[in-house]
């Protein structure tokens, strides 16, 4: 009975423990099944919304992002791209036989010596760079040779499809993609974060005028440089800036000094003559004198140790605008004498002379001048000695003077068609209208006659310096350029030829001053690169261009500008 | 009851697996699909890429100028050549309205001007038809001088045909000669 009972309670209490097992193992395993169905139920039913999730995370391709924006010019034409080429490294401690590795590379990579890369690859480093930037062919060889402990890497490579065209504006990059020199240093961040590309104000083919007219005529004067600028007037953009000599941006690294330096912004040279542009102006605005005034040029001005004489010595009294053909270095002192140190050094500053321009280049050079203004200096200053700039200064000034007055700082990257120009007045329209009838008249009749372009109105001034080697002027090392804008009557573009050490030849008898070497550039240039830029020849006896050359018509021509200019 | 119950059931399961293989692989070759059309774009984006330096390489304007001088007979373009309306001759008489064309009402005056001009290349051509009085025959013109009404007599020459005729060329402007293509040849 007890045996019984104890059997009983203990089947009952087995079978209760099962139950109450079975009840808890089910009631989870039902509990589990409820929440997949609710997760189903709100998966499929609710969170319809979210369907989206899975295929976006499956990118769909987008626009292309290379490890540096393009570099475009003001058409669109690629000048500065990165292309994705395969670079070769190795892991030297997994190469087996360094030399055997070695003595096979070199039947794909000629350029580099078995011992170097021997030393390369038996190096206790694990990862060395042995070759970058292969061409496809390269590394297909590379590849078939099969050494184990060598692998690519994809890496982009900076290419410039233009060459040297306008190398000293685009600058270039290292291997590794910072740049160094130019835009590319000067945009270095925005160009490694920005997508769309970069546009310059450059337009190419301008470009490649400028540099083939400057490129023909150093050859033939046997300068050692030259340099030119085409500036645009009304909005300060630069259109084509050549140095020459140049080089390659896409193998920088054989480049000499001389090559890589940019004479129009980083060279400051004293200009001479074409400085006379400003102190005409100057003359003019501040109104000690007038286009009918005269100054007696018959005798050279002593002063201290300097002698002040004329190059074409008329030895006689000048008025304004023979000063200024005849370019005569008395007159001009005489009338910045008259003027005043004080007021020439703030006009100078005004017209941004004195101070680096804005331009977006790292290569930049200050302008020298005296520290103290004395009178020797304001009177060599007036043509355009002991003071010096760069081209690029001197190109936008001259715009300024031209343009009716505004100076626009300098640009290299293109304004957007209707953006607002920044600018300042920094001479008077009616002064700027005679300046223009001045540097007409030096085209038309004085020493400028060579950079007469048929149809384009050319307005400009010679320059001809001699170079200062260790602080005394070197008589036969010139600086010979030619500053010009067209269509004088309205303005458009200042186009500027500068010439380092030109020798005269026989054709020019032996001449080597601006008005033989640099002028002629200038005329080229213009005749070629005005109708690329959309400018149609003017009939010389158009009634706008009788007026502006007449002097009477500054009221016609202001009309005419405006018309232009609403257009 | 419980036998085709289960039948069903597993007919159905059966049915479902199918359909989920089926959307499953459908699924997985839309994707395969995708992928390659990823690849491919991104390819051809890459290749775009390559194809546009080289095309700007290869439009160097310096490479440009010395293939050209090598085999074209192009010269730079020279202020003289460009021209513009306003600097053709001075019109000596009002525009005359052209004559209504019945047979090609639509006519673009361009192409018959075409025709009549390669008509008038080839040499003077006798009119097929009388010619109607022309609306500017009522105001003195040079033209009246020319014969008009005489079929077999050759056509009046227009300034582009050689030989000339009773018309002296300078004394036409654009507009005569345009209005005399435009009207002859539309007639033909």
């Amino acid at each position: 009975m007890n045996g019984r009972l104890r059997i009983d309670g203990a089947g009952k209490s087995a079978l209760d423990t099962a139950r109450s097992r079975l009840l808890v193992g089910g009631g989870l395993i039902a509990a589990a099944f409820l929440a997949v169905g609710l997760r189903l139920v709100d998966v499929s039913v609710i969170e319809t919304p979210e369907q989206t999730r899975t295929t976006s995370l499956r990118t769909v391709a987008g626009p292309m992002k290379t490890g540096r924006a393009e570099i475009v010019d003001r058409n669109g034409v690629l000048l500065a791209t990165s292309l994705g080429t395969a670079s070769l490294y190795a892991n030297p401690q997994k190469v087996p036989d360094a030399a055997v590795a070695a003595r096979r590379l070199i039947g794909v990579l000629p350029e580099r010596s078995e011992a170097e890369l021997t030393a390369l690859l038996s190096s206790d480093k694990t990862f060395v760079w042995v070759e970058r930037n292969l061409t496809p062919r390269e590394q297909y060889e590379v590849n078939r040779l099969g050494i184990p402990g060598l692998d690519f890497q994809e890496e982009d490579r900076r290419v410039y499809p233009n060459g040297p065209l306008a190398a000293h504006t685009l600058g270039f990059t290292n291997i590794d993609n910072v740049g160094l020199a130019g835009i590319e240093q000067s945009f270095d961040e925005s160009l490694k974060t920005r997508r769309d590309p970069l546009t310059l104000s450059l337009d190419i083919r301008v470009q490649q005028v400028l540099r083939h007219e400057l490129a023909t005529q150093i050859d033939k004067f046997g300068a050692i440089g030259g340099g030119g600028i085409v500036l645009d007037v009304t909005t300060g953009e630069v259109v084509a800036m050549v140095s020459l000599p140049d080089f390659d941006p896409n193998a920088p690294a054989g480049a000499d000094e001389e090559e890589r330096f940019n004479r129009m912004t980083l060279g400051v040279y004293e200009l001479g003559s074409v400085f006379k542009i400003f102190n005409h102006a100057m003359a003019l605005e501040s109104g000690v004198a007038t286009l009918a005034s005269s100054y007696d040029a018959t005798k050279p001005i002593r002063i201290g140790r300097f002698t002040i004489s004329d190059y074409h010595a008329e030895k006689r009294w000048l008025t304004l605008p023979e000063i200024f053909t005849h370019s005569s270095n008395i007159g001009s002192a005489k009338m910045a004498l008259d003027v005043g140190g004080t007021a020439q050094k703030k006009f100078l500053s005004d017209l941004g002379l004195l101070r680096r321009t804005s331009i977006e280049l790292p290569e930049q050079g200050a302008p020298m001048y005296p520290s103290t203004w004395r009178e020797v200096n304001t009177m060599t200053i007036a043509f355009g000695h002991g003071i010096a700039v760069s081209p690029l200064h001197l190109a936008t000034a001259v715009a300024a003077t031209v343009n009716g007055g505004i100076l626009h700082p300098p640009t290299l990257i293109r304004r957007a068609p209707g953006a607002a120009i920044p600018g300042t007045r920094v001479l008077s329209a009616t002064t700027s209208q005679q300046m223009r009838q001045l540097l007409r008249l030096v085209v038309a009749d004085g020493t400028g006659r060579n950079a007469e372009a048929p149809g384009y109105f050319v307005g400009g001034k010679t320059g001809t310096a001699e170079k200062q080697v260790n602080g005394r002027y070197k008589r036969k090392a010139l600086i010979s350029s030619f500053v010009a804008a067209f269509p004088i009557h309205a303005p458009r573009y200042v186009v500027l030829a500068l010439l380092d050490e030109p020798k005269g030849i026989k054709e020019t008898y032996g001449y080597a001053t601006g008005g033989w070497t640099a002028a002629p550039v200038v005329s080229r240039v213009i005749a070629r690169a005005a109708p690329l830029l959309g400018l149609a020849p003017v009939d010389k006896d158009a009634p706008e261009i009788i007026n502006a050359l007449a002097g009477t018509g500054v009221a016609a021509l202001e009309q005419r500008r405006r018309r232009v200019a609403s257009n | 009851m419980i036998r085709q119950a289960s039948l069903l059931l597993l007919i159905l399961a059966a049915g479902a697996g199918v359909a989920l293989f089926q959307v499953s692989y459908d699924v997985s070759a839309l994707e395969d699909r995708l992928t390659t059309l990823n690849r491919n774009i991104v390819a051809d984006q890459e290749a775009l890429h390559v194809l546009r330096a080289e095309w700007s390489f290869l439009n160097q304007p310096a490479r440009l100028e010395e293939l050209s001088q090598r085999y074209l007979d192009l010269q730079p373009l020279n202020g003289a050549q460009i021209g513009d309306v306003a600097m053709l001759p001075v019109r000596l008489h009002p525009p005359v309205p052209a004559a209504p064309d019945t047979d090609h009402p639509g006519d673009a005056a361009g192409a018959t001007a075409l025709a009549a001009l390669n008509q008038d290349v080839a040499g003077p051509q006798p009119i097929q038809k009388p010619r109607p009085p022309a609306p500017d025959m009522a105001h003195t013109d040079a033209r009246i001088a020319v014969p008009v009404d005489d079929t077999s007599a050759p056509r009046p020459a227009s300034p582009l045909a050689p030989g000339g005729g009773a018309i002296p060329v300078a004394a036409r402007s654009l507009d005569d000669v345009l209005a005399d293509l435009t009207r002859d040849g539309g007639r033909r």
